[in-house]
């Protein structure tokens, strides 16, 4: 139903959509970097309750993003939004070594999903700024993104509060729509 | 041990852990956020040991893991040292300790720019940090043998009782009877006046030994009132701070330059507390404050009640940039509903448009979709409160929805709206409040 939408979208504006799903443990910089991505600007954030979303364009293509809250209790209510979900971006604080292991685990936990079967992977190694901040090696390692059999994935090293890496992702996720 | 055994331990462990930082936040200390002062802090920082609000939660998630860890109380899972952590501390000792060097006329800014570099300051730079100041390590807390106890105290209770009842002999003696004899009023929560250091080590010492079987002189009167409130955690009421007001200094023992050092900055502290958030509501709140002209003696309650208004007042300019629907009475059904369907969402769903404009500030309010709200409180309630005509029917509706919520602050509030709205219609219902 979806993808008939959009495709029709397509031939009457010439615009591809591509929804993606973006989650990530707390405070891994999710609504931060779905603003930098929108607005262009670093806003002052709180933690989020729900969900946000918002449409960002980028080389026309009109990405949908759902920004979706990660706190412990309120993860279950992920799987709601895996429906329909083109690209899955996952998002770490690359200086949270002591929660890798939680993250990973989430991550696997997605990847199992069925809904999820044929959606591309993004993992956005954020926080690269900040002290003792692992690196996309490490973190391949770590988040044991080499056991990932039936998704396309790419670790994008970022910083959303400098825009680093966040358009070389996107970049990356349009390349794999057009193919 | 069997998974089943795991889990039950898991949620035993759990449980407890949210019955302490529920504690946590009934004490009087950690009644306001450590660093903006608003009312009802429902975020931790576990490792600085603070309570914060929704707010200062997202400043401190901007000075990275390193400084802050921080975790919603009700949105999140602990695990007991984290918990003991913020025991530990707490916002009376971390304002001594992170705010030791504070300016006497220093005013706490609200604007956002303003608090992020005032909190960034403080914990960042630690420019009023107390020059002494050690951060002690992590404790180590195991729980096991307590909850071990607790068991064996049940079927020793149990026993016990089965006797009685075929013949009345002694009286039953268990860790919460005694307790309870002792002490029929609560015991004050150690006061920040007394040394962290100190105090560090108590707390440690009465969560990792609280067994019955110690001597409680060495507890220093600090378990009393903390096991208390484990063991009888449902049946505390809401008058339990009101009874666990300073009433003494207590036995702990400090050394003179502790005592000089610790009790000054916090008396002032929050002597100043409790006037700011009065003159809060006069700069934001002029109608329904007028009259009510207390001293700061008596803002015990009415501080609380002022700064919920404040609040209130706050949120309506600040987070609603768009003109706010309040939710339909059955806005959590259909926030759920959402959660099942995003696709289906229409854009122009107010709930996340709202603050989508940008420039606002603050973007990202999340009124729609999933909303698991217990954490939603604060906002919530804050909204009903800010609403020209203050709902006296949502927190009805809230409060039959969830029986065990409605916490003094909420029940303030709404002896407050009464008095000072009389005119209040039951509308739209806020009815958020699953837990």
């Amino acid at each position: 139903m979806g993808l008939t939408i959009s495709s029709v979208l397509t031939r009457l504006f010439g615009k591809k959509q591509m929804r993606i799903l973006m989650v990530g443990l707390d405070s891994a910089g999710k609504t931060t970097i779905l603003y930098k991505l929108k607005l262009g600007e670093i806003v002052t954030t709180i933690p989020t309750i729900g969900f946000n979303v918002e449409t960002v364009e980028y080389k026309n293509i009109c990405f949908t993003v759902w920004d979706v809250g990660g706190q412990n209790k309120i993860r279950p209510l992920w799987r709601h939004y895996f429906q329909n979900t083109q690209g899955l971006i996952f998002v770490v604080d690359s200086s949270d070594r002591e929660r890798m292991d939680e993250a990973a685990k989430e991550l696997q936990y997605m990847m199992q999903e069925d809904e999820l079967r044929d959606a591309v992977v993004l993992i956005f190694a954020n926080k690269q700024d900040l002290p003792n901040a692992m690196t996309t090696s490490e973190l391949t390692d770590k988040l044991g993104l080499n056991q990932i059999r039936n998704n396309n994935w790419y670790i994008q090293a970022t910083c959303a509060t400098q825009g680093n890496g966040l358009y070389e992702g996107l970049d990356w996720l349009s390349n794999e729509l057009a193919k | 041990m069997t998974s089943k055994a795991d889990k039950e331990r898991q949620k035993q462990v759990q449980d407890k852990c949210q019955a302490l930082l529920t504690q946590m936040l009934r004490d009087d200390d950690n009644k306001y956020c450590v660093d903006c002062d608003t009312k009802g802090p429902r975020w931790a920082s576990w490792n600085l040991g603070v309570f914060l609000c929704i707010r200062c939660a997202g400043i401190h998630r901007n000075l990275g893991v390193h400084i802050s860890r921080v975790k919603s109380v009700t949105l999140d899972s602990w695990t007991p040292e984290q918990v003991v952590s913020l025991q530990m501390m707490g916002n009376s000792r971390a304002r001594a300790v992170y705010e030791a060097n504070l300016p006497d006329n220093f005013r706490r800014p609200h604007a956002d720019s303003a608090l992020e570099a005032f909190v960034r300051a403080k914990y960042e730079a630690k420019k009023y940090i107390a020059k002494e100041w050690v951060q002690p390590p992590l404790p180590t807390v195991n729980w096991d043998k307590e909850f071990e106890e607790e068991a064996a105290e049940r079927i020793r209770k149990r026993k016990k009782q089965q006797e009685k009842s075929a013949s009345v002999t002694t009286k039953s003696v268990t860790p919460v009877a005694t307790r309870k004899a002792d002490g029929v009023v609560p015991q004050p929560l150690p006061k920040p006046n007394a040394s962290p250091k100190s105090q560090r080590h108590n707390a440690a010492s009465s969560i990792l030994s609280s067994s019955p079987s110690k001597p409680s002189t060495d507890l220093l009167g600090l378990d009393s009132s903390m096991c208390d409130a484990v063991s009888s955690a449902g049946g505390d009421d809401m008058f339990t701070s009101f009874l666990s007001a300073p009433v003494a200094g207590g036995a702990v023992k400090r050394t003179p330059e502790e005592e000089s050092f610790f009790n000054q900055p916090v008396a002032t502290e929050k002597k100043q507390l409790t006037t700011d958030s009065i003159l809060a509501l006069y700069a934001k709140t002029p109608a329904p404050a007028t009259g009510h002209q207390q001293p700061p003696l008596v803002a015990a309650t009415f501080g609380q009640v002022a700064a919920t208004t404040a609040q209130g007042f706050l949120a309506n300019t600040q987070q609603m940039p768009g003109g706010f629907q309040p939710q339909p009475a059955n806005g959590m059904i259909a926030g759920m509903q959402n959660t099942m369907h995003p696709m289906m969402v229409n854009q122009s769903n107010p709930f996340y448009n709202m603050g989508g404009a940008g420039g606002v500030g603050q973007p990202h309010i999340n009124l729609g979709g999933p909303a698991p709200a217990t954490a939603l409180h604060q906002q919530m309630s804050a909204m009903s409160l800010s609403q020209a005509q203050p709902n006296f029917g949502a927190f009805v509706q809230s409060q039959q929805m969830v029986p065990t919520f409605p916490s003094s602050q909420n029940f303030q509030a709404m002896q407050f709206n009464m008095s000072s709205n009389p005119t209040t219609i039951p509308g739209p219902t806020l009815s958020s409040n699953l837990s």
